[in-house]
């Protein structure tokens, strides 16, 4: 299990909007253009929810049926990860997991979004610090109007 | 008594409604067989380097994240697999969830690999999108995630 169970994001939304949002845009790509932007600011949704302690807006982000596999290969349902935020809420701050996104992606099919990026993690388990990179998989889709995370999952960055 | 319309199209709804909720269960049980298929086909194909199969199973846009964290195209995933020397691949699939158009697949592999004359072990998690496209489904993201002795389950 990650140290405490839970998985932060700091997106650096400036670029990464610019980046999803920018060129010309027939009918197809201004839809997907659209999608693309919906799907950051959801992803940007999920850590400021983080960092305010919402529980019930990262439950509305969450499909019931999505499974979370974390970097060690642990994997987790809604439910577990919504009580593994409670568990990480209680402790002090300065043990709480610091996580930095390097980059972004999302790549629209129809009603479905696929979100890939890297982020840094560093914080303290066992008394030790550590800091490790990961790639992150996070699939979206649009169910009766509105987008939620269907699966999702990480990866450590070795090479 | 003579039943108002209204209640007619109730009475209706009831005695159809359970029959369109078998029929949906049944097409996503079929939908969800389908995926099983596509999955055991792709397992073949990596152990035997079938990159035409893999070809067709997999969208041109794929993004495949390795057991090491990098990610590859399809033309790479796929030259990755032309370099394997690949002696089994062994998955158990845990859950597959369908939404509309789109079939979301965890599991968890155990891959055996010869590698520079010694044999390796790899056992991790895959979570696989595949979204139904024309008539076919196709897979358009893959990530493996190595297993981790710290992982609790």
């Amino acid at each position: 299990m990650p140290p405490d169970g839970v998985r932060m994001r700091r997106i650096c939304i400036f670029a990464i909007l610019i980046g999803a949002l920018a060129g010309p845009a027939p009918a197809q790509s201004k839809a997907d253009a659209e999608t693309k932007a919906k799907i950051i600011a959801l992803e940007q949704l999920w850590y400021q929810s983080f960092q305010r302690h919402d529980s019930r807006a990262i439950d509305s982000i969450l499909d019931n049926t999505a499974l979370l596999t974390n970097y060690d290969g642990s994997i987790q349902t809604k439910a577990d990860y919504l009580a593994s935020m409670k568990t990480g809420f209680s402790k002090p701050s300065d043990l709480q997991p610091v996580e930095i996104a390097e980059s972004m992606e999302v790549r629209v099919f129809g009603t479905t979004g696929i979100a890939i990026g890297v982020y840094r993690i560093k914080g303290i388990e066992h008394g030790k610090t550590y800091s490790r990179r990961e790639r992150f998989m996070d699939t979206w889709k649009c169910l009766s109007g509105s987008w939620v995370i269907i699966g999702t999952a990480a990866t450590p960055v070795l090479h | 008594m003579r039943l108002c319309r209204c209640a007619r199209k109730v009475i209706l709804l009831v005695l159809i409604a359970p029959g369109m909720m078998r029929a949906q269960a049944a097409d996503e049980s079929a939908e969800k067989a389908k995926i099983r298929a596509l999955e055991n086909i792709w397992n073949q194909a990596v152990v035997l380097r079938d990159l035409k199969t893999l070809d067709v199973l997999f969208d041109a846009d794929l993004a495949y994240i390795g057991s090491d964290g990098a990610l590859m195209t399809k033309a790479e995933f796929l030259a990755l697999v032309r370099s394997f020397h690949p002696q089994g691949l062994a998955t158990n699939i845990n859950n597959i969830q369908i939404h509309d158009d789109t079939a979301v697949v965890n599991g968890t592999y155990r891959f055996k690999e010869l590698r520079n004359g010694t044999l390796l072990v790899q056992e991790g998690r895959f979570t696989n999108t595949w979204i139904y496209k024309g008539s076919s489904w196709v897979c358009v993201a893959a990530q493996d995630t190595p297993i981790l002795p710290s992982a609790g389950k």
